[in-house]
């Protein structure tokens, strides 16, 4: 490390500290258990309690980490081979380092080896990587410019070329050159000067190790260059040791927030879909629900009309050639039938409701046929059986194991039929149900509007007056007198009489009328606050449900993407700050 | 001696082998042209009856234009990705042609995998072309002649940023009649699988070769290496690195796998220069070389001539088939976008239906409640009336006093924007479910691994993807014709009240006065229910909800088109393929002394490079020995599938054990077949496409 001031480390130091707190946290408070799992893997601290520096030997498949190995450690219960060899990191000890052997990376057929690899990458204070005289593949080289460019690790890392004696020179210098210049493109914006770079053989050396003849195997051991390399590791681990602690709980946390993100993918297509469903449900039910008030009052308005016209007509028959026994009797058919209006307005307002319904039901329907729906339903079912797998096994299954089971449990409460044809058909059903402690079925109409309603008795002056007859007896005065009273001076009196009479007349009918608007309006809205808000709210639970299925993972994705770009800033720091690579 | 002859020999076969492959390369030839014509032909026939949507379109009744532009466009495309590929088609032949007469061999393999000192040994060339290791150490294509053979030397592939190197050797192995394919005995990488795949998708028949590396330039190496020339020959290790590669390429293409002859190429090269002429023999000897000399010539010998015949055929086909493949998918999406347009029409009208209905309905109330209370007040302003002599002009003004006008604004306002607002969520979700649907039915599609690369092959971003989904968003961002301001001016006035008659009597005015008022009010409803309602048909219902209905029929029908003319495309181009491969396996039955077994086979299909599925009726028993010579001639698997006439036992025999024949749908009207597979390895893909092109159905999940 550079003598940069020490203050400064410290400074580092604390935000470190504080960045691994913070993802430790934010990580350890999700729904999903697999992602507090992992946070359980972030280190408390920048710098650990133990001592010893984790050197990580990385790599192609069968590049020869475990000959070289063998080679520097001189262990022979190290296995080699020509195939996939090494199946799990092995941990050896060599001069107070810790060094660790891994299987290697892009083998495709062993994605467990990849992880096993990436583990041991991000747990490394320095690392080792490993290619053969064939060098880069554009996998490789991928996979290397990702470790060493976009994870920064170009400055913790030495890069080994291993069996050099496959070149038809050898390890020659002039070999070492060529591959040097080779190794350029892939290097960028790093240089092959800027990198510890190493050439060997390690077979060569392990060949040294069985050969008979001395003067042979003091050539393959010179050829072999892991002398010089042996050299080179020791300075490695000794110039940039440091450094490379400091930043591997960094690493740590890195490693941790990708999987963590990959275990929360983004977005959920039959979640979306369920929601564009419902959302429609939700429109279908809000519009029937602004139009049953509409369809009421039109039925009201109607019979209101009516109801007052026919009052209107009653009162125009008062004047001074009524006769009374006919107004009267006029007067009580038209009493009569405000109260059958009342009775086939609550028939009417019935029957239009329930056309309402009716197409609201058509309009579900076509919802159901829709395409979208037909395809969601089989990848629902899918989703459920998926759901009804134990946890653990589901883990293996499918990354997005959380979500699975929230959207299994979400359909089975809310009467999704796994296996039917018409699956959805239950969650989309108006409810039928009508009890204490459920709401009330849409379809009871008749419950709220089948009571007979007797408009008369809400009317004022019928009350007062105790009922109709006395009304009439009313009237019955003013005619008399009239008749009685032919005086051009009472005259005037008994034509505002009449007047007054008539206004009263007209009155009682529009209270009336008035009494039975009212009565139906509150029946309307009675019925639409204990079918219809029930229904909706549901479907609005349903809606926040399925959203916070997704909005969750859509923050949770969002922070722990914020958090990874902040811990690879703070790797960065240090490696501007420490030293070169 | 004997060695010595027999190898003298090999090259007279050779010789009069190559006389053969230049009589069947000309049979090739007139196959491939005359399928590049028939090809043409069915393309003629799509382009004509696009063009004639296109016009029905034009003349149609479609207001909103972008839609119209948008669906030439898609039409368009269709028609000159598929002329584009016919034109690459007839170039890459063009190319072929000026080598009609020479074999080509394309060696093939990643950089520094011994290419060039192939060559070089092989035109015992001064190794300058070799490489001292570096990678990419040659750019350019170059051919030279060996045995009467044309030898072409490529850039290596699977380099990093080496696209470009890339894509010149795959246009020269799809040229070639024979890919020699190198690997190294260092380990395997799966990279080098994968193009060692599409070399055998392509059709190739492959000689592997694996080139053994080790020192041997300088003394102490040469001297190392010489001591124990088995050692870098060593079985166990060796059989080990191509089991590593064979499990690679496994996974990738199923069917019969290569051998690969292990050879240290850079002694044999050494061999033949001056400097090391003291170890030339034994260096031959320890380069094992030989074995790979023999091996190419008895291919050419052996099969040549047959696969010149099948280089031409194999160009031909497999380009279509997987243009089939991408059509049948573009078709499956666009009925798929059709269907959900069919829904939300339906859904639509339906809604249509109920906002007329509603809208007239609140018209009514309205009119019906503002007559209600002005009927009211007529016998109280008669009682104080009837002896006025301005009661016209106040009555004039106690209608006004009621709002009636702007009470009618208000509902005209509301009655626009709830017609707006539904419209535009009815927009919304026609774009949403269209993208949802066009995402599902991309997780039905099965279909094996392209490989011609897409973008520079089939442009498949214009095709008519999510042709559904472009409009649908041209729907949903543009109101189809302006939204008119609900103004009562467009209503007009309700006329004015007049009544200047004189009656004496106080009773008879009055009634007079009434009856007047009660008239006019019948007046004034009549004329406010007429302009209300006018207005609600004019504005909202033909200029809107018409409009996007339209619309939508117009796409609707516009995509079903575009469906079934892929479709039908795709069927016309798999049954070139299937014409194409009868023709080559009666060359093939004919060179396995077999002539004739071809009348048995009812049809056959192929997926180049893997395997050939031929259709017999159940009585006719295929000689296994003919079955045998032929997958060796073919380099390809043969499956045989009995024709019982039941489409689903087809489908189930030539899927195999992964397809339960019980869960099989089939949809006979649009020839699609529904098949819950889960794991869709290498050779259940294949599989499932030999049982597309036998039965013709479109395969899906």
């Amino acid at each position: 490390m550079n003598n940069t001031t020490s203050f400064e480390i410290l400074d580092w130091a604390t935000a470190g500290n504080d960045l691994l707190k913070r993802a430790s946290t934010e990580l350890g408070n999700v729904p999903s258990e697999k992602i507090r799992d992992l946070a359980k893997q972030i280190p408390a601290a920048v710098l650990a309690e133990d001592e010893t520096i984790k050197l990580v030997f990385a790599g192609q498949y069968s590049a020869g980490k475990s000959t070289i190995l063998k080679a520097l450690t001189g262990r022979a219960d190290i296995a080699t081979g020509a195939g996939i060899t090494t199946q799990e990191a092995h941990v050896y000890e060599w001069d107070g380092v810790c060094v660790i052997d891994t299987p290697g990376v892009h083998t495709e057929l062993r994605p467990d080896h990849d992880e096993i690899s990436y583990q041991a990458i991000s747990s490394a204070d320095l690392l080792v990587f490993v290619v053969t005289n064939e060098l880069f593949d554009s996998h490789l080289a991928k996979h290397f410019r990702k470790l060493a460019i976009e994870k920064d690790k170009a400055h913790e890392m030495m890069l080994v070329v291993n069996k050099m004696r496959r070149c038809a020179t050898g390890n020659s210098v002039g070999m070492q050159d060529i591959i040097r210049e080779d190794l350029r493109k892939v290097l960028a914006p790093f240089s092959p000067e800027d990198m510890r770079i190493c050439f060997i053989d390690a077979e060569s050396f392990i060949d040294s190790q069985h050969e008979n003849d001395s003067e042979t195997a003091a050539m393959l051991r010179k050829k072999s260059g892991i002398e010089v390399f042996t050299k080179e590791l020791n300075t490695f681990v000794r110039e940039s040791g440091m450094a490379g602690r400091y930043t591997t709980a960094l690493y740590s946390l890195e490693q941790v927030l990708q999987e963590a993100l990959s275990v929360e993918s983004n977005g959920d297509n039959d979640v979306d879909a369920l929601e564009e469903l419902l959302l429609q449900r939700r429109r279908a039910l809000h519009e029937t629900r602004d139009r049953i008030p509409r369809t009421v009052e039109k039925e009201i308005q109607n019979v209101g009309t009516q109801i007052r016209q026919d009052g209107r007509k009653v009162a125009d028959l008062i004047n001074g050639n009524a006769d009374q026994k006919e107004v009267n009797n006029e007067l009580q058919k038209a009493q009569d039938r405000v109260q059958l209006h009342a009775d086939n307005c609550g028939k009417s307002i019935e029957r239009a409701i329930e056309q309402q319904v009716g197409e609201l039901e058509e309009t579900v329907r076509n919802i159901l046929n829709s395409e979208l729906a037909k395809e969601l339903v089989p990848r629902l079912n899918h989703r459920i059986q998926e759901a009804n797998i134990s946890p653990e096994a589901m883990g293996r299954i499918n990354k997005a194991a959380d979500i699975s089971q929230k959207l299994g449990k979400f359909l089975i409460e809310n009467s999704f039929k796994a296996g039917g044809s018409g699956a959805l058909g239950g969650m989309f059903k108006l409810s039928q149900y009508s009890g204490t402690n459920a709401h009330v079925a849409v379809k009871a109409v008749g419950q709220f509007f089948g009571k007979t309603f007797k408009p008369w008795e809400a009317v004022k002056w019928a009350k007062l007056t105790a009922n109709a007859g006395r009304v009439l007896a009313v009237v019955g005065t003013v005619l008399t007198i009239y008749l009685q009273f032919k005086e051009e001076a009472d005259a005037a009196q008994l034509e505002v009489d009449l007047r007054e009479s008539r206004a009263s007349i007209r009155g009682g009918f529009n209270d009336a009328a008035h009494a039975i608007e009212m009565h139906f309006d509150k029946a309307t809205g009675t019925y639409i606050a204990d079918t219809f808000d029930p229904e909706i709210e549901s479907v609005d639970k349903q809606l926040a449900e399925l959203r916070e299925m997704q909005q969750t993972r859509s923050d949770l994705f969002r922070n722990m993407g914020e958090l990874l770009e902040e811990t690879r800033q703070l790797i960065k720091v240090l490696h501007a700050n420490t030293a070169k690579p | 001696m004997n060695k010595i002859s027999s190898e003298e020999n090999a090259v007279i076969n050779l010789q009069s082998a190559l006389q053969q492959c230049q009589e069947s390369a000309r049979r090739g030839y007139k196959i491939a042209s005359d399928n590049i014509k028939e090809t043409a032909k069915a393309i003629t026939i799509v382009s004509k009856s696009l063009s004639a949507c296109l016009k029905i379109h034009d003349e149609g009744a479609v207001r909103t234009p972008e839609i119209v532009e948008q669906l030439k466009r898609q039409f368009v495309s269709v028609v000159s990705e598929l002329e584009q590929l016919q034109n690459k088609t007839e170039k890459d032949l063009q190319e072929r042609k000026i080598r009609l007469d020479r074999f080509s061999i394309t060696l093939f393999g990643r950089t520094m995998a011994g290419k060039s000192t192939l060559m070089e040994i092989l035109t015992h060339g001064d190794g300058k072309s070799i490489g001292l290791g570096a990678q990419r150490t040659t750019r350019d294509v170059r051919s030279y002649t060996w045995n009467g053979l044309e030898v072409t030397d490529v850039p290596g592939v699977a380099a990093f940023e080496g696209e470009e190197d890339e894509e010149l050797a795959f246009h020269s192995a799809a040229q070639a009649d024979l890919v020699i394919f190198l690997i190294t005995d260092d380990a395997p990488q799966p990279i080098e699988a994968e193009c060692f795949a599409q070399v055998r998708r392509l059709g190739k028949p492959i000689v592997g070769i694996c080139n053994v590396k080790t020192a041997v330039d300088e003394p102490d190496d040469l001297l190392l290496f010489l001591r124990n020339s088995n050692r870098p020959f060593e079985q166990n290790r060796l059989s080990e690195i191509i089991q590593q590669f064979n499990a690679f390429a496994d996974r990738l293409i199923p069917g019969k796998r290569i051998q690969f002859i292990s050879t240290h190429l850079r002694s044999r090269f050494l061999a033949g220069k001056h400097q090391y002429s003291e170890y030339e023999a034994k260096l031959i000897e320890a380069s094992r070389f030989n074995v790979v000399e023999q091996r190419i010539i008895s291919e050419v010998s052996g099969r040549g001539s047959f696969l010149r015949i099948k280089s031409f055929i194999d160009g031909a086909v497999a380009p279509i088939l997987e243009l089939t493949d991408t059509l049948l998918d573009f078709s499956a999406q666009n009925s798929a976008s059709g269907r959900v347009l069919i829904g939300k029409h339906r859904q639509l009208n339906e809604w249509a239906k109920i906002f007329k209905s509603d809208g007239l309905n609140r018209i009514d109330t309205l009119i019906a409640k503002l007559m209600d209370s002005l009927r009211q007040d007529v016998s109280d302003f008669a009682e104080e009336h009837y002896e006025d002599g301005h009661v016209g002009e106040k009555w004039n003004r106690h209608v006004q006093s009621t709002g009636i006008n702007e009470k009618s604004e208000k509902l005209l306002t509301h009655l626009s924007e709830d017609c707006k607002k539904a419209m535009q969520e009815i927009a919304r979700e026609l774009k949403s479910e269209l993208s949802k649907v066009a995402d599902f039915s991309a997780d039905k599609s099965i279909k094996m691994d392209g490989v011609f690369d897409a973008k520079k092959w089939w442009n498949r971003g214009t095709v008519a993807l999510s042709a559904g989904l472009v409009l649908a968003a041209i729907i949903y961002g543009s109101t189809p014709i302006g939204w008119a301001a609900a103004a009562v001016s467009v209503l007009g006035w309700l006329g004015s009240f007049l009544f200047d008659e004189r009656e004496n009597k106080a009773d008879k005015a009055r009634e007079k006065l009434s009856k007047k008022l009660n008239e006019d009010i019948d007046k004034i409803e009549r004329n406010r229910k007429r302009q209300l309602s006018d207005w609600f048909f004019n504005e909202l219902i033909k200029k809107q909800v018409d409009v996007l209905l339209s619309d939508i029929r117009t796409i609707e029908s516009a995509l079903f088109e575009l469906a079934d003319a892929q479709r039908a495309l795709a069927w016309t181009l798999n049954k070139r393929i299937r014409h194409l491969t009868k023709l080559l396996i009666k060359e093939g039955l004919k060179q396995v002394n077999a002539s004739g077994m071809e009348y048995h086979l009812r049809s056959v299909a192929r997926v180049p490079g893997c395997a050939n599925m031929l259709l017999i009726a159940p009585e006719i028993k295929f000689p296994e020995k003919i079955k045998l010579d032929l997958e060796r001639l073919l380099g390809e698997s043969v499956w045989f599938v009995i024709d019982n006439g039941n489409p689903k036992s087809i489908l189930s025999q030539a899927i195999g054990r992964r397809c339960d024949r019980n869960k099989i749908s089939i949809e006979s009207k649009l020839k699609i077949a529904h098949i819950p597979l889960d794991e869709l390895d290498a050779l259940t893909l294949t599989r499932v496409n030999l049982a597309q092109q036998l039965t013709e159905l479109h395969i899906t999940k």
